[in-house]
């Protein structure tokens, strides 16, 4: 019995897609003015979910670069994920939070060397192109030097770090928003990219061998649910450290605890204390340290995603309500609400990353050992083979 | 001690050095632009002095900046807006047994530091010699980094009509001609004092000695609008800013995300330490 219809699945795919272009067209339309009393919505938290969700790479360093034997079953797909995850962020803020989207290569032409997110534009250029490089190597291994491969992770895993921690600095340097005013801000933008990298390899992973093979093969079930697992625990414990020390100078300063006081005991505490610390990171924990949910694939699958929707509300409730409080008249909240032109564009960009992911499992020889294969349609047609 | 591989020292000291590959460590100066010289023949920053306590609210300089820069009418705003780029704010006062409303006016203040112009990544925002902060639209992006970086929140996007960042650009063209702001010339009320900055500067000290509040002279480096009052400006709803320029406080962060880097490398290479040892003992242990 088949699991997976790949032409359906694409045509889903499409439509949804479809929907994000009807998202951008209603932002052209409408600019935004229905839900813009802050300056950056839910496609920047989106963005900046999905750059560090290049963390992937970061880690698959730990076999592209320090060569841990038990990574290298996944190594190839990891890479291809890391490179893919930037596509939608690359969307998300040219084409959907530009309010003169036409003129971005402007960073570039007219690039202001003090600005940090002209660097930003330079330095997800390198990014990418870096891991598609690393991409090309990894596919072509037999006919590249030993040392490319290497070299190419090194390279990656620089670009990446770098990517990240420019981008906590973007935030973390703008004393005029206290919740995000911070020097931890960089380093803990690393290590949140990392565990997103962590949950979202398990996730897109795990689907992909299940929906292809029914089922996960046995190294690589080992590998997430003992390795994988691991990283994931430190990293959330990191992750809350630094979340934590970032605001503990908000405490004592009754003009920037209240924007704390957002996260905690106002608008935003419900997805606070509901999507990121319950769901987010308590329960996730919880499973990853039970005996009976551990070594479980489909506990494993739930942890991860339920860590994805903690990391996207932790960025979501970072910057929007990092906007909330300003305005001539100090304390006063500034309600916000996506648009539904934002909501269809963030469907629409989401479902361009699946569909681009889907079309690489099919064309690309994303495992170890797997040559490439030409598509040959079964006699009489029908569904390609999953 | 244990010895570091040839790939484990790549691997630290890659990120290090990648910052010099970039050559992009900022420099902190605003972006300054020459303006072309006044009729005196020398250029010199200009100020305006406001004193609060003469202030009666007509709203004549919101009215005028309206008209001079063709801005839709907005009746009494509250807030800046791209239709209102200055505002006559109220506060009600008690002291002394008596209520009194207060009046201050609010518009870009000019930094001479300007936390705009350090952020915009295409310099569509840049500071002149003159004292101005004005904006480029043909180069603007619509990022609004400008709106989220500025500690007195002014920047105001205009999504709805031209995608362009409002401001007040303190009549740059007028005092290119040798003239006042058009909200200095209105006033009837002798609230704003047009000058030199260094002028400016010395009345607002001496006011200062008499025992009023300054606003404006240190904060974040000081700006081109020093306000005078008789209360505390945190009475007034006027933002506790600071006196570190942008450009300062941006610069301890680029420590940071050097700091950073060497420590995501470290955590990445002590996970894969780790992970590898425990995967040579389980071998071990398997055989």
């Amino acid at each position: 019995m088949r699991r997976f219809y790949p032409s359906a699945w694409i045509i889903f795919l499409l439509i949804l897609v479809a929907l994000g272009v009807y998202g951008f067209y209603r932002i052209q339309l409408s600019g935004l003015e229905e839900a813009k009393a802050i300056a950056w919505g839910l496609l920047i938290p989106s963005y900046v979910f999905f750059v560090p969700s290049a963390g992937v790479s970061l880690v698959n360093s730990i076999y592209t670069v320090f060569r841990v034997p038990q990574f290298k079953p996944i190594m190839k797909r990891a890479i291809c994920l890391s490179l893919l995850l930037c596509v939608p962020a690359w969307i998300f803020i040219i084409f959907g939070s530009l309010g003169r989207w036409w003129q971005f290569y402007h960073i570039y032409s007219l690039y202001h060397v003090t600005s940090r997110i002209a660097l930003n534009g330079i330095l997800v250029v390198v990014l990418g192109l870096a891991l598609f490089i690393e991409l090309i190597i990894v596919l072509r291994q037999e006919n590249m030097p030993r040392w490319a491969p290497m070299v190419t992770g090194i390279i990656a895993l620089a670009s990446v770090i770098t990517v990240h921690t420019n981008l906590g600095a973007i935030f973390g340097a703008l004393n005029a928003r206290p919740l995000w005013d911070s020097y931890l801000l960089p380093l803990q933008f690393v290590v949140s990219a990392m565990l997103a990298g962590t949950t979202l390899t398990i996730l897109f992973i795990s689907l992909t061998y299940l929906l292809r093979r029914g089922k996960i093969p046995s190294e690589v079930k080992e590998l997430f649910s003992r390795d994988y697992r691991f990283i994931a625990i430190v990293l959330i414990i990191i992750n809350w450290v630094l979340i934590a020390a970032k605001w503990l100078g908000l405490l004592f300063i009754p003009e920037d605890f209240q924007h704390l006081k957002l996260l905690i005991a106002g608008p935003f505490s419900p997805t606070f204390w509901g999507l990121e610390v319950i769901l987010g990171t308590i329960v996730p924990l919880v499973i990853l340290f039970r005996r009976r949910t551990r070594q479980s694939s489909t506990w494993l699958l739930v942890a991860a995603a339920l860590i994805v929707v903690g990391l996207f509300s932790g960025k979501y409730d970072l910057i929007i309500a990092g906007q909330s409080i300003g305005g001539l008249s100090p304390g006063v909240f500034i309600p916000y609400l996506p648009s539904i032109s934002e909501v269809f564009f963030l469907i629409g960009g989401v479902a361009f990353l699946l569909l681009l992911y889907t079309l690489t499992e099919l064309w690309l020889p994303l495992d170890l050992e797997e040559a490439p294969a030409p598509f040959i349609p079964a006699e009489g047609g029908g569904e390609p083979p999953v | 001690m244990r010895q570091l591989s040839r790939r484990q020292f790549l691997g630290l000291s890659i990120p290090a050095m990648s910052l010099f590959v970039l050559g992009r460590v900022p420099i902190s100066k605003p972006n300054v632009v020459q303006t072309s010289p006044t009729q005196s023949g020398k250029t010199a920053a200009k100020a305006i002095l406001v004193d609060i306590s003469k202030c009666k609210g007509c709203r004549a300089c919101e009215t005028v900046c309206r008209k001079l820069y063709k801005l839709l009418p907005e009746s009494k705003p509250l807030d800046l807006s791209p239709r209102s780029l200055t505002v006559v704010k109220s506060t009600q006062i008690e002291g002394n047994g008596e209520v009194k409303w207060l009046y201050s006016k609010w518009q870009c203040m000019h930094c001479v530091q300007p936390t705009c112009t350090t952020v915009c990544p295409v310099g569509a925002l840049y500071k002149t010699s003159d004292g101005p902060v004005l904006y480029d639209k043909a180069k603007c992006i619509g990022c609004e980094c400008c709106v989220n970086a500025c500690p007195f929140h002014i920047p105001r996007f205009n999504w709805g009509e031209d995608r362009t960042v409002k401001m007040c650009n303190l009549c740059a063209e007028r005092i290119g001609n040798g003239l006042e702001p058009a909200c200095v010339e209105i006033c009837k009320h002798g609230v704003l004092t047009f000058g030199e900055r260094q002028s400016i500067i010395a009345q607002a000290t001496e006011a200062a000695a008499k025992g009023a509040y300054v606003y404006g002279r240190d904060e974040l480096g000081g700006t081109s609008w020093i306000y005078v009052s008789e209360v505390p400006f945190h009475k007034l709803g006027f933002p506790d800013v600071g006196t570190v320029s942008y450009p300062e406080h941006s610069r301890g962060i680029w420590f940071s995300q050097i700091a950073s880097m060497g420590v995501g490398v470290a955590l990445i290479w002590g996970l894969s330490w780790y992970l590898k040892r425990r995967g040579n003992q389980e071998a071990r242990n398997n055989q």
